[in-house]
């Protein structure tokens, strides 16, 4: 298992520093966002989904699923190693982003950049999972080329949604409209439900893969 | 001891193909030619062995187990070295960082056999997959093959596009490796001159059947190349053929049983032992 994420970070070593670009720039293109904890987020969304889309890309293109199912190794491990790696590409994306905030707060650099936040990580993996749980086992079903405009509309659909919602909830003042937003602005007691209830559809999302992969033909 | 592959009425169904109840059994010790045309089923036969497809019918038995869970599996696949006709690494790895990709999933792996054989092949660590040539390629899947103590090779078409030299070193290490008598190499190839050299058994496909599996020796010391007059075909002699082809001057059919044909033609022909290309030329036109 350790071999396979391995693995994933070896084959996408140039892209690796792409990603740290990315992080740096992120934060201009959301700086008339209100909410401190939205950058973090969205960081660490865009890296796992640039990460995972280019690992995937990468093996289709080398063909390396019938590499990897010839070795001794289950096809459950290799399942459950691509659901893993959304771990470590938000982990990767998160070491990321410390990095940039500690340097832009110490350099005094002219970037409006927050301060990392357990929120604002809980947040971006809650939704890179979600995201995910719908996205791999179609993958897994009918392969990189012809998924990644699933992905694609996920994760723009997710990305604009939020940032669509929240234009918009700038210019209410309908009283009863504010109630109703209020309702879905998450407090930490509530941020932690709602990763229980990923967890959930991840574990759930990991067994129709395996189900799926188990059956596949190379 | 079970053989180390036994395939018995194996099944696969597509459109337009289907792989038919194919039965063949490779023993420790030798080396198996798979051969046929483009098309017979030799790739998806190495494909359901290596269970990258999913059988419709019979039975796999490597090693004496079929693949019945993942704990088999992992076992049956930890001895078996494998090389396929296309490319599967990551092209922009080193060789290096591709074994360290490997490597660790094998139970047996030998470093400093690994090692010999990159120098042996000349094989620069450092290089980057996409920057070898079609042979090195090959020569890599080779060495990771070889560096598990494998004690089943299987091979898709593995000196298709080599040169004659690169291909000659990969069939010497073939016939040098089953000199361990617990070892077996299933080969599959559509060039008979390196079944010729190295196979002691030859499977030969032609549309998804079995068209024969036998002693590649006792082939070509039964089969016969008959040449004469073509008036020799008329009648029931012409049942004696396995096929034929005539010019103005005469004909040159295969027959099944050289003496037999010997005693039935007597002095009006020629037969020469067969060379296997001419053999499976003349069966599969027949």
């Amino acid at each position: 298992m350790i071999t396979l994420l391995k693995k994933d970070i070896l084959i996408q070593k140039r892209i690796l520093l792409f990603c740290l670009v990315y992080v740096l720039i992120i934060p201009l293109f959301f700086r008339n966002f209100e909410n401190k904890n939205l950058i973090f987020s969205a960081s660490i969304m865009i890296v796992t989904y640039m990460l995972l889309t280019n690992a995937c890309a990468l093996e289709e293109k080398n063909k390396t699923e019938v590499l990897y199912n010839s070795l001794p190794i289950s096809r459950v491990k290799i399942v459950a190693a691509r659901y893993l790696s959304l771990f470590l590409y938000s982990a990767v994306a998160s070491v990321y982003y410390l990095i940039i905030s500690n340097l832009v707060t110490l350099l005094h650099l002219p970037l409006k950049i927050y301060p990392a936040t357990f929120e604002g990580f809980l947040g971006g993996l809650i939704t890179v999972i979600i995201l995910n749980s719908i996205y791999l086992p179609v993958f897994f079903k009918i392969g990189f080329v012809k998924s990644r405009y699933v992905n694609l509309f996920l994760f723009f659909g997710v990305f604009f949604g939020i940032t669509l919602v929240s234009q918009f909830a700038k210019g209410i003042t309908n009283p009863f409209f504010i109630k109703l937003i209020s309702l879905f602005k998450l407090p930490q007691g509530n941020l932690l439900i709602t990763a229980g209830i990923a967890a959930l559809i991840l574990v759930t999302s990991f067994f129709i893969s395996c189900r799926i992969y188990k059956k596949k033909e190379f | 001891m079970a053989p180390v592959l036994e395939i018995k009425d194996l099944e696969k169904r597509y459109t337009g193909f289907a792989l038919d109840k194919i039965s063949f059994t490779l023993e420790a010790g030798y080396i198996m030619g798979l051969i046929g045309p483009n098309g017979a089923g030799k790739t998806t036969t190495i494909k359901l062995i290596m269970n990258l497809l999913k059988r419709d019918g019979g039975e796999i038995l490597l090693f004496g187990q079929d693949y019945g869970n993942t704990i088999e599996e992992r076992r049956i696949k930890d001895r078996i070295g494998f090389i396929y006709e296309d490319n599967f690494y990551y092209e922009d790895l080193t060789l290096r960082e591709m074994k360290s990709l490997i490597a660790p999933f094998y139970s047996s792996w030998d470093e400093k056999t690994y090692k010999s054989f990159l120098s042996d092949f000349g094989l620069p660590e450092n290089k980057k997959i996409k920057e070898l040539s079609k042979g090195m390629k090959v020569k890599f899947s080779l060495v990771i093959a070889l560096s598990h103590n494998a004690d089943l090779l299987i091979l898709d078409e593995p000196t298709s596009g080599l040169d004659p030299l690169i291909r000659r070193e990969v069939l010497d290490l073939l016939s040098a490796l089953i000199q361990d008598e617990n070892k077996a190499v299933l080969f599959s190839t559509q060039i008979t001159s390196d079944l010729e050299k190295s196979a002691d058994f030859i499977t030969l496909l032609k549309d998804g059947k079995v068209v024969f599996t036998t002693a590649k020796d006792s082939l070509l010391d039964t089969y016969g190349i008959v040449k004469g007059p073509r008036e020799l075909l008329a009648g029931e002699r012409s049942g004696l053929f396995l096929g034929t082809k005539e010019n103005q001057f005469g004909f040159e059919g295969l027959v099944k049983d050289r003496i037999k044909a010997r005693d039935l033609l007597g002095g009006k022909v020629v037969i020469e032992k067969p060379s296997l290309e001419d053999l499976i030329y003349y069966i599969l036109r027949n």
